[in-house]
């Protein structure tokens, strides 16, 4: 096994080399490198990212020292950039890493072109308003974004990503294969046809397929019962006890038959295309005829290639379509012959689809002057594999959310009417909301509340408290909900205690949330949060907002 | 006070701080999670650690324990930490120990020394052991483990709140029948377990190998079973053999095994071994023997391969070394090359090869000695070539080098992410274990009793984890929240046998489990004893560790062999009570034998364990109890603080004062989440297994569960190349 084999075993086994190919081709840039934005980077670092860049403006403080590891007392009064950059680097000799001493804001509208070079962004100790005027820059370019943020015992996640499109979703627990059970394709059909089941002697019928035994119990069926399927419970009963009469033995002895009872289901319930996949992937605006934007990006550019072949290789099957055969055959009783052979059916079927979606790829491809060899028949193969799981996420813009006439008011009353996981003062929204309040204090008084250098808090918090207090109920009003926010001013206390500061070991958590979501971005597998994640670190509790 | 730590006084308040500086905190494990933990500890201003591990540092570590580079391979993990976190902050003391937690000088006393103990660890085993300590010290365990995507957290104080044992860790052994590897395998599992046999046979210690005996299989003996247990049966059954071929068959099966071991016994040996002509022969030899013969004979019995789901193929020497080309695929793009399916004939010259080079001039002197390592490249290929051979005469999907480590060694999915997020989750319960421990006023009052929650809990809600929460970290957010789902930490179980002084009940079938059974698959493998003696009727059968003289070895070695029913002192049969103790973790429980007869098709163990209370309270309950309360009286913070008095310290808190954990916000439901546990290769094989014969032996195979839940292990370093094969 090859060195970089060894090192990245533990998590080539969960995202594959695939996966693992995505990340060293990834560049990542960390905006503020604070103890949040370093932690989050050491997560992506240790797994093998291609390539990181720093941009920071600040320089190293004692308070740096005392919740930064990637900080140590040596370089006090050095700038922040260098010295996260350096340390940062040494965690892995395969990753490259830079930096430039910038204000975030500034480094990213001053020269929009370098945007491009970025595979993702994270950012880190940033008020409302910059967020805004970096998600701003980013959003010609489809750089996705993930900004974590820790305020006291309070953590935030949020992801910014306009379209982010999935192949490898992978559900858990793992769905079952598409058989065609219910609606047999001609090969497969021909083959249990030839199959006399009356003529067998009892061993060789204990050994057959419970495909075999389902299709052909519903061809009798279907021609007893004008060509429909069961759909009542009665009918549905029936058709098992139509599996149960074949039992030549007692029942229980014939394996096969046992498989084909528990599994009759297939025979009446002909595989459906998601929704995910017939309503968001398909009508998606990118899955029509036009021309693809440029800028979409390698991985986006073949995947809506690929989703218009699937969809015209949906399309043109007319009435009740199928998406492409995976052609697995799970394990079951069978004679080795037949299950061969089965095999081999099945395989043919899916190459014989996958060709067909490639074929209309190619199409697309010269159709879109596109060049024919970013996407090669494995490609195809791997799509197909995967048809019922393509997922696409759109997630909302930091300026819908803050805006109240264009939020996700529909997520938000039901996250007021659930109390978020019955916490009380302490769900995880009330703290959104504190943050958000936090926030506009900060644009109001240059500062965050209680920011003020004394360790503990003074009778002259109390201005700042009520000042808070009232932001935040400002805020709720303009959302105007229909229930009330439950805010008091311990919730203003409290954060005015915490006067912005990161503490190392919410850092750390927030950290681990965010490179999750950011590896899950880069390797384009598995679903990704749907927008903002509020973590409270008082009760551990959080609770996801698609605002 | 340095302005370093404003930001923590600020957030803790001066006086958990300067607790926080001063306690002193044993992290056991210094991996995945370990590491972490001790970055979060030594940042949030620890002062006073110790940590403890004995391994060291391999390359499959660097891509998430971020305290090591390269150049530490092959060191000592707890030491290297030590020195790498010290370089961060000099003010911490930190003590590194390279050593088994279970060793006897991290016994009782050790622990006692620690305010909180952190678990780091990556098994079971380990975890057991620790919570074991933690109870008889009284100090709080902060637990953790993680798998791939999938983690959690749960905090134990003793006798307060559910200790890890609470919840019985049935899942830590994968177990496949002995007749599921030996004839009717339907995963690769199956047959790599297989090959590393193959290999024990061939190489090691070849007596352990489950394909060194002749007696014939289960599914042929069974066969024999049924008839006489139900005759008229067979009379209406046409397929049925007479008994007198399944006599027949059976001795066949018989000369079929020895064929097996015959030509594995026919290595040359001497200055043979130095001709690579014979030695490529001897390979051929066994290859056919294995592949070919025992196949292809097998087929010819009536009942041969009868509980396969497909009947195999042979294949022979000659077949497999023509087939070059057919379909080798399953090649990722950018794959690496071990990833790539091998074809029949590429498996056949690694076989072939493998076994030149064992029997060459650097590895034959361990002959006999050899084991199976998924690290030793060597060993890997015997077995990816074996095994894939076997699964193509099985018709089962075949294996890569690399997934065939992962299976073979079983390799658990570890990254920085979960870990991180884990060893977050456990210092942040840690600070505030200690607020309550130190009873350090860190409520606002206001603050603290937000919601009815608090309050409703029962009187005897437990002080020092009246903030705590167990947290499942699910690999996506199901639902609203269940990205990290906080759970109220459940009261201890009344039925467990660590921390309830419960009776444990075995159910096993006693005229045939073997004392040393008893001693090597329920105490130490399932219940976690680590140097158990055992006592009937005040006669004492068994002890371990230092001190005992030759005789009592002799007699205690003598009992292994025996059945249970066997044993001296009257015998362990139906009813009977065993006492069982284990000084090094302090721990002593009875165990109620039942009589049952296990079909092993259903329960390949052959052994249940359960916990029933106690009818009255043993004597030892209320010792421990006296015992609580005198400790108590000494030193008191080291005792249970009791509701009332946490109450009233924090109403004693200044207003304005600091808070850590102040609301104890009891998550709805003290239930574990749904969590659909991560499915991946290495869960194939606990589907069933075939086999009729109750006395069947089984194959176990050290494996967590992959559920992602208390049972889930600490970081991926139990990688356990262990197969423990019981016959």
């Amino acid at each position: 096994m090859d060195e970089a084999g060894a090192k990245y075993d533990r998590q080539l086994r969960l995202w594959g080399s695939h996966g693992q190919k995505s990340l060293a081709e990834a560049h990542i840039l960390l905006l503020k490198a604070g103890p949040t934005g370093t932690e989050t980077l050491k997560n992506l670092v240790l797994p093998g990212i291609g390539k990181f860049t720093v941009v920071d403006d600040e320089n190293v403080g004692e308070a740096d020292v005392s919740n930064n590891f990637f900080v140590t007392q040596e370089y006090l009064g050095k700038g922040r950039a260098e010295t996260t950059c350096e340390l940062l680097q040494e965690l892995n000799p395969d990753v490259k890493g830079e930096f430039v001493v910038s204000d975030p804001v500034e480094f990213v509208t001053r020269d929009s072109t370098v945007l491009n070079t970025f595979t993702l962004v994270i950012a880190t100790e940033m008020p409302e308003q910059n967020l805004l005027a970096i998600e701003e820059a980013l959003l010609p370019h489809n750089v996705p974004m993930v900004v974590a943020r820790t305020y006291g015992f309070i953590g935030v996640c949020r992801i910014v990503s306009h379209t982010h499109c999935v192949i490898e979703s992978k559900p858990s627990p793992e769905p079952m294969e598409d058989l065609r059970i219910a609606d047999p394709f001609p090969e497969l059909e021909a083959f249990v046809d030839g199959i006399d089941l009356a003529a067998m002697d009892s061993k060789d019928f204990m050994h057959t397929p419970f495909v075999v035994v389902l299709v052909q119990l519903m061809k009798k069926w279907r021609a007893e019962h004008d060509n429909k399927l069961p759909t009542t419970m009665a009918e549905k009963k029936e058709f098992k006890e139509l599996v149960k009469q074949q039992a030549r033995k007692s029942w229980g002895e014939e394996e096969n038959l046992l498989e084909a009872f528990d599994k009759a289901f297939l025979a009446y319930t002909p595989k459906e295309i998601p929704p995910e996949v017939s309503e968001e992937v398909f009508s998606h605006p990118y899955c029509g005829t036009e021309a693809l934007p440029s800028g979409l990006g390698p991985f986006n550019m073949r995947f809506w290639v690929l989703a218009r072949a699937l969809k015209a290789f949906v399309e043109d099957q007319g009435s009740h379509p199928k998406l492409p055969l995976s052609g697995k055959l799970p394990d079951m009783t069978a004679t080795t012959g037949m299950y061969v052979d089965m095999q081999r059916i099945y395989k043919a079927k899916a190459d014989a689809d996958a060709n067909a979606v490639y074929d209309r790829c190619l199409g697309i491809l010269q159709a879109q002057g596109l060049d024919m060899a970013i996407i090669s028949r494995e490609d195809v193969k791997e799509f197909c594999k995967n048809a019922y799981y393509i997922r696409v996420t759109q997630n909302s813009r930091i300026s819908d959310e803050i805006d109240p006439a264009k939020v996700n008011k529909e997520d938000l009353e039901m996250a007021v009417m659930e109390g978020v996981g019955d916490s009380g003062p302490q769900s995880p929204l009330l703290m959104y909301i504190m943050l958000r309040a936090c926030d506009r204090f900060h644009s109001k008084h240059g500062r965050f509340p209680g920011q003020n250098g004394r360790l503990e808090l003074a009778d002259s918090d109390e201005t700042d408290i009520q000042l808070l207090l009232a932001l935040a109920q400002e805020i709720g009003t303009e959302l105007s909900l229909d229930s009330p926010l439950n805010l008091s001013s311990d919730h203003a206390k409290e954060f005015v205690r915490y006067a912005a500061v990161e503490m190392h070991n919410m850092a750390a958590i927030l950290g681990g949330i965010a490179s999750q979501e950011a590896v899950k971005l880069i390797t384009h597998q598995y679903v990704v949060l749907s927008n903002i994640y509020v973590f409270n670190g008082i009760t551990c509790t959080g609770a996801s907002f698609a605002l | 006070m340095t302005a370093r730590y404003a930001h923590l006084e600020r957030s803790l308040g001066a006086d958990l701080f300067a607790q926080v500086r001063s306690c002193k905190v044993l992290v056991v494990g210094s991996g995945g999670i370990g590491v972490e933990i001790l970055k979060n500890l030594v940042m949030s201003g620890f002062g006073d650690i110790e940590i403890v591990d004995l391994d060291t540092i391999d390359v499959s570590n660097l891509n998430r324990q971020f305290l090591f580079r390269s150049k530490h391979v092959g060191m000592s993990k707890s030491e290297v930490a030590r020195e790498v976190a010290l370089q961060f902050n000099p003010d911490a003391k930190i003590v590194a120990h390279h050593g088994n937690v279970k060793e006897e000088r991290f016994g009782v006393q050790f622990i006692s020394k620690f305010d909180i103990v952190l678990n780091a660890l990556d098994n079971v085993g380990a975890r057991q052991h620790v919570n074991r300590l933690c109870l008889a010290a009284k100090k709080p365990l902060i637990d953790a483990g993680t798998q791939g995507y999938l983690g959690q957290t749960n905090i134990h104080v003793g006798r307060e709140t559910a200790c890890f044992d609470c919840e019985p860790k049935t899942e830590n052994k994968r177990t496949f029948a002995i007749c599921t590897i030996r004839s009717t395998p339907d995963k690769p599992v199956h047959c790599i377990v297989w090959a590393k046999e193959l290999f024990k046979l061939m190489f090691g210690n070849a007596e352990e190998s489950m394909l060194s005996g002749t007696e014939p299989d289960e599914d042929i003996a069974d066969a024999n079973k049924e008839e006489s247990a139900d005759p008229d049966a067979n009379a209406t059954n046409a397929d049925a053999p007479s008994s007198a071929e399944i006599k027949e068959d059976q001795n066949k099966e018989k000369e079929i095994r020895s064929q097996i071991v015959e030509a594995v016994a026919s290595r040359p040996s001497g200055d043979e071994l130095d001709k690579d002509e014979t030695v490529r022969a001897y390979a051929r030899r066994v290859f056919d023997a294995v592949f070919d013969h025992e196949i292809r004979f097998k087929l010819q019995l009536r009942n041969g391969y009868k509980g396969a789901n497909k009947r195999p193929t042979p294949l022979t020497f000659e077949e497999a070394s023509s087939k070059a080309d057919e379909d080798a695929s399953g090649q990722q793009a950018g794959g690496l090359k071990d990833q790539r399916i091998m074809s029949l004939k590429e498996c056949t010259d690694m076989f072939v090869d493998s076994v030149v080079t064992l029997l060459g001039p650097e590895r034959r002197g361990s002959l006999g000695d050899m084991v199976f390592d998924k690290d030793d490249a060597l060993t890997l290929r015997f077995v990816t070539a074996a095994s894939n051979l076997r699964c193509h005469c099985f018709n089962i999907e075949r294996k890569s080098l690399w997934d065939t480590k992962g299976i073979a060694g079983n390799i658990i999915h570890a990254i920085a992410t979960t870990n991180a997020i884990v060893a977050g989750l456990q210092t942040l319960e840690a600070i505030k274990i200690l607020a309550a421990l130190k009873r350090v006023p860190v409520a606002n009052a206001t603050w603290r009793a937000p919601s009815a929650s608090a309050e409703d809990t029962d009187a005897a809600s437990p002080a020092l984890t009246a903030n705590s929460t167990a947290v499942w970290v699910a690999r996506e957010p199901v639902g609203r929240g269940y990205l990290l789902q906080a759970t109220g930490l459940p009261p201890p179980n009344p039925k467990c046998f660590s921390c309830g002084n419960a009776l444990v009940t075995l159910s096993v079938d006693t005229s045939k489990f073997t004392f040393g059974d008893l001693i090597d698959r329920v105490l130490k493998g399932r219940l976690g004893v680590n140097l158990p003696s055992i006592m009937l009727d005040a006669s004492e059968l068994y002890a371990e560790g230092d001190g005992l003289d030759e005789d009592e070895v002799e007699f205690f070695e003598a009992n292994k062999p025996k059945a249970l029913a066997d044993c001296p002192a009257g015998g362990i049969k139906e009813g009977t009570i065993v006492d069982v103790e284990d000084f090094s973790q302090d721990m002593k429980f009875k165990v109620l034998v039942h009589q049952k007869v296990y079909d092993a098709e259903e329960n390949p163990d052959l052994f249940e364990v359960g916990g029933e209370e106690p009818v009255a309270k043993p004597d030892a309950k209320e010792d421990s109890e006296e015992k609580a309360s005198a400790d108590k009286a000494e030193s008191s913070s080291d005792a249970p603080v009791r509701t009332q008095e946490v109450e009233a310290i924090m109403s004693t808190g200044k207003d304005g004062e600091e808070l850590v954990a102040v609301a104890s916000t009891v998550v709805s439901s003290s239930k574990r989440p749904r969590e659909d546990g991560e499915k991946d290769h290495e869960s194939e094989g606990s589907k069933r297994s075939k086999t009729d014969d109750e006395g069947a032996a089984a194959v176990v195979v050290s494996e967590i569960d992959l559920a992602g839940g208390a049972k889930a292990s600490g970081d991926d370093d139990g990688d356990d190349d262990d197969v423990i094969c019981i016959d």
